[in-house]
């Protein structure tokens, strides 16, 4: 049997970031297989190689015996490769039959489009039901389903999924997974990108496993289940080179720097983050965890005032901040970092930390002579490795460096508490050896720091103390050893297999069929 | 405006060395020319004005409801309180300032084109205004100056003058605070900008009222020179949007550009009048040409070409 899909040896990237290197795999005429990875490993940068929106760098992708280099992404749809998109992306505004027919827009799904409606709402007796209700409005799962159902209307020889239980709770992944299996059924060849793994496996006949952008590891679903491999890609394994240093004791003798008692946030009627209590001590190293989409960002969002949290109350230092704008909580003694870099494009590097110091900490410090702000931020951007880039369009930075350009204009604000959001993510293996050596500095001038990572390995030999959110709450906090061997820590980065499910459903027996 | 310091000497001069030539040459009366100066000077304030509120990120496109404020307010001053010429330019500055705080206040988080949408309804809100409430305004009639009342043309030309080279001034020594600093953040990115411990709200008031003060001034000028106005001369969007065109050609957020644009805009209307006579359509089309051409090959306007600047940001130490 030839394979439908073969990607061969492909590199692809996003401007200066190499994502992907020599990545190669198959997808046979029927075959569901699952491509496995933790956050930022490649596996949307493949899909998005796939479907052509991005270029590849090297090697080729070949689909149904012809190549597809320099085919545009809307003729790799007419050659019968569909894309459900990571996050959905329905078309808000649209009923679900008007999503439906957007699918069918294409050459291929045109002619046969009144038909396939009907097979997709047989698929999706739910989409049939609310085949008039605005996309924007209907929950997640169902969403995710007209996502799928939308891809199916083109026709499609391969689907290919990107984190199709994303964000959902169990139950509707569930119901999501078990639609996906009648998908199957129906003999398409489906490429499922998941981050839940357990349950990726027991639809998928075969895995992939990308860490860092290649292949670590491939094989059949039973093989890979129980494979170290795969707990490692997750949750990391050790790296010699990050080395630890002897840090300093927490404070735990004083009031917590930090305090955070049942912290509630709901989107519309959705829980984003559900009683949440965290202490946190001065000199605290404390890292932050937890599969996409558990909340971390929205927990960093509400401690720094870009948010207001829906019920529950924030003390820092002594000080409800509750309502507090985010210029207040940084005057305060509160920095951060962001997911996505901000830094002010058009500055040089100094300026860009110049005003990180201009407007924070009191107003003595803030009139100090623009001279001595200038060393003070000079010394700081060497103490991240940019002294040589002072001058720089902070624009022309490789993401790295942006990091560090961040990091530093955090520290210019004089904070008490630094909240980083995966100041790692996306950095190279010796970037992330280097950032690891500054945070061990800066935490070692008596920072507290709070550190959503998703670089687990990393992260444990920074961090005193490891707190695990899932679903937006707590789930876990101790040390970091502890944490990551709670097997409910784990299931919550695998997930779990449909077949373990409590309630013994129909579908268990046809998926292991 | 992003970088005023460097350079900041030799503009200065330049500066100062054009004023007083401008200064000199206009007590020996040569019309045409004071007539030029007098409207690159009143286009000046206006693009001044307009590249400030853009260096903050709030892109204006109803610059011409400050600028018709100021001229209403100097009428009513003149006529109805009986206010001289140069107490006029105050209440005018007051009101705008006020609008202009009023402007960044009620507009909160708005950005972008949403912000450019609302300062385009204040605009025709306020011609419409205009038109309803004629006890005040004199409706569609319009409102003409007290006789008498105007100054003799050359002191007013002078006036203009040093007024254009104030709101040069004042936006110099304005971008050599801190507040260079926290214009750029919040343009380039405001939610980071703001964990930086600026309130970006206080930094868009403060810029909005200055901004206002100022294009409240030059719509004053109009209404002196001109000694008539009415809500759809007072509300045209014609000046403001010339106003744009100058910054854009001159270089957005510099110092230099809006004075270089003026200049270029008030020669090119000039021209084109010369060569195509009074045929409004030639001129605009002149505009919008050279208006793609910059937008599209000067990044920087003719500011950035003059000086090889292509976005180098300020230097350091």
């Amino acid at each position: 049997m030839t394979a439908l899909l073969s990607v061969e040896r492909l590199s692809a990237g996003y401007g200066e970031l190499r994502v992907l290197e020599d990545v190669s795999l198959e997808v046979g005429a029927g075959e569901v297989v699952c491509l496995l990875g933790a956050n930022g490993a490649g596996k949307t940068t493949t899909l998005m190689a796939i479907t052509g929106v991005i270029g590849a760098r090297g090697g080729d992708i070949v689909f149904a015996g012809g190549s597809l280099a320099g085919v545009a992404a809307h003729h790799r749809v007419e050659r019968g490769i569909a894309l459900a998109p990571e996050g959905r992306q329905v078309f808000q505004d649209c009923t679900v039959e008007e999503n439906l027919l957007l699918g069918a827009f294409g050459r291929r799904g045109r002619g046969r489009r009144r038909a396939r409606l009907d097979e997709v709402f047989d698929l999706f007796p739910r989409l049939a039901e609310r085949r008039r209700q605005q996309a924007g409005l209907m929950s997640g799962g169902e969403q995710q389903m007209l996502a799928i159902g939308r891809a199916l209307m083109t026709d499609p020889r391969l689907l290919m999924l990107d984190e199709p239980s994303l964000g959902l709770s169990p139950k509707v992944a569930l119901s999501v997974y078990e639609a996906v299996a009648r998908v199957a059924a129906t003999g398409l060849s489906i490429l499922l990108v998941e981050q839940n793994t357990q349950t990726a496996l027991s639809i998928a006949t075969r895995g992939y496993v990308l860490v860092h952008g290649r292949v670590v590891a491939a094989g059949a679903s039973a093989e890979l289940r129980d494979a170290p491999v795969l707990r490692e890609a997750f949750l990391g394994g050790g790296s010699d080179r990050l080395g630890a240093t002897p840090r300093r004791a927490p404070d735990e003798v004083t009031a917590p720097l930090l305090s955070i008692r049942g912290v509630e946030k709901h989107f519309g009627g959705v829980p984003a983050i559900q009683s949440f209590s965290l202490s946190l001590h001065r000199g605290e190293f404390c890292g932050l965890i937890g599969p996409n989409g558990a909340g971390k960002t929205t927990l960093m969002n509400l401690l720094t005032g870009y948010m207001r949290p829906s019920a529950g109350e924030i003390v820092f230092d002594g000080q409800a901040i509750v309502g507090l704008r985010p210029y207040q909580c940084c005057r305060l003694g509160i920095a951060r970092t962001f997911q996505i870099v901000r830094p002010f494009p058009e500055m040089s590097v100094l300026d860009n930390v110049v005003t990180g110091w201009m407007f924070a900490g009191d107003a003595a410090s803030r009139r100090r002579p623009e001279a001595d702000v200038r060393a003070e931020c000079v010394a700081l951007l060497e103490l991240v490795g940019l002294g040589g880039r002072l001058g720089s369009p902070s624009g022309s930075l490789t993401l790295g460096e942006k990091k560090r350009l961040e990091l530093a204009r955090a520290l210019a604000t004089r904070p008490r508490l630094l909240l980083l959001d995966e100041v790692l993510g996306g950095l190279s293996d010796a970037e992330i050896v280097q950032m690891c050596a500054v945070l061990r500095q800066v935490h070692a001038r008596g920072i507290t720091i709070l550190m959503i990572e998703h670089v687990i390995r990393a992260l444990v030999r920074l961090v005193d103390r490891l707190v695990v959110l899932n679903f937006g709450r707590n789930l876990r906090d101790g040390p970091p050893a502890e944490v990551l061997a709670d097997p409910m820590v784990v299931e919550a980065y695998l997930g779990r297999p449909l077949a373990v499910d409590d309630a013994r459903h129909p579908m268990t027996d046809q998926l292991h069929d | 405006m992003s970088a005023p310091r460097p350079s900041g000497s030799g503009i200065a001069v330049l500066g100062a060395v054009v004023t007083l030539g401008a200064l000199a040459v206009i007590p020996f009366n040569p019309p045409l020319l004071s007539d030029w100066l007098f409207r690159i000077a009143m286009l000046v304030m206006l693009a001044v004005s307009w590249n400030m509120m853009a260096s903050a990120g709030m892109i204006s496109l109803g610059h011409s409801a400050f600028w018709g404020l100021g001229g209403y307010c100097c009428a009513l001053a003149a006529n109805v309180l009986g206010v001289g010429f140069g107490m006029s330019f105050l209440a005018a500055a007051v009101v705008g300032a006020a609008t202009g705080l009023v402007l960044a206040l009620v507009t909160g988080r708005l950005r972008g084109v949403f912000f450019a949408v609302a300062t385009l309804a204040l605009s025709e809100g306020l011609r419409i205004a205009g038109l309803m409430l004629p006890d005040l305004t004199g409706g569609a009639a319009g409102l003409f100056l007290a006789p008498g009342a105007r100054p003799p043309a050359n002191l007013l030309y002078e006036v203009a003058v040093v007024a254009a080279a104030l709101s040069v001034a004042i936006t110099w020594l304005l971008f050599r605070t801190r507040l260079r600093f926290a214009v750029r953040a919040m343009r380039e990115n405001e939610d980071a900008a703001q964990m930086l411990g600026i309130n970006p709200l206080l930094f868009r008031a403060l810029i909005s009222a200055i901004a206002g003060a100022m294009a409240a001034t030059a719509g004053g000028f109009n209404l002196w020179y001109s000694g008539y106005i009415a809500p759809d001369i007072a509300f045209t969007l014609h000046f403001a949007i010339l106003a744009q065109i100058a910054v854009i050609i001159g270089g957005i957020n510099t110092l230099a550009g809006p004075v270089i644009g003026a200049f270029l805009i008030i020669a090119l209307s000039e021209v084109t009048r010369i060569l195509v006579g009074s045929r409004e359509g030639y001129s605009l089309l002149i505009y919008g040409v050279l208006l793609v051409a910059a937008i599209s090959f000067l990044p920087n306007g003719l500011y950035g070409l003059l000086t090889h600047r292509r976005m180098r940001p300020t230097e350091s130490a």
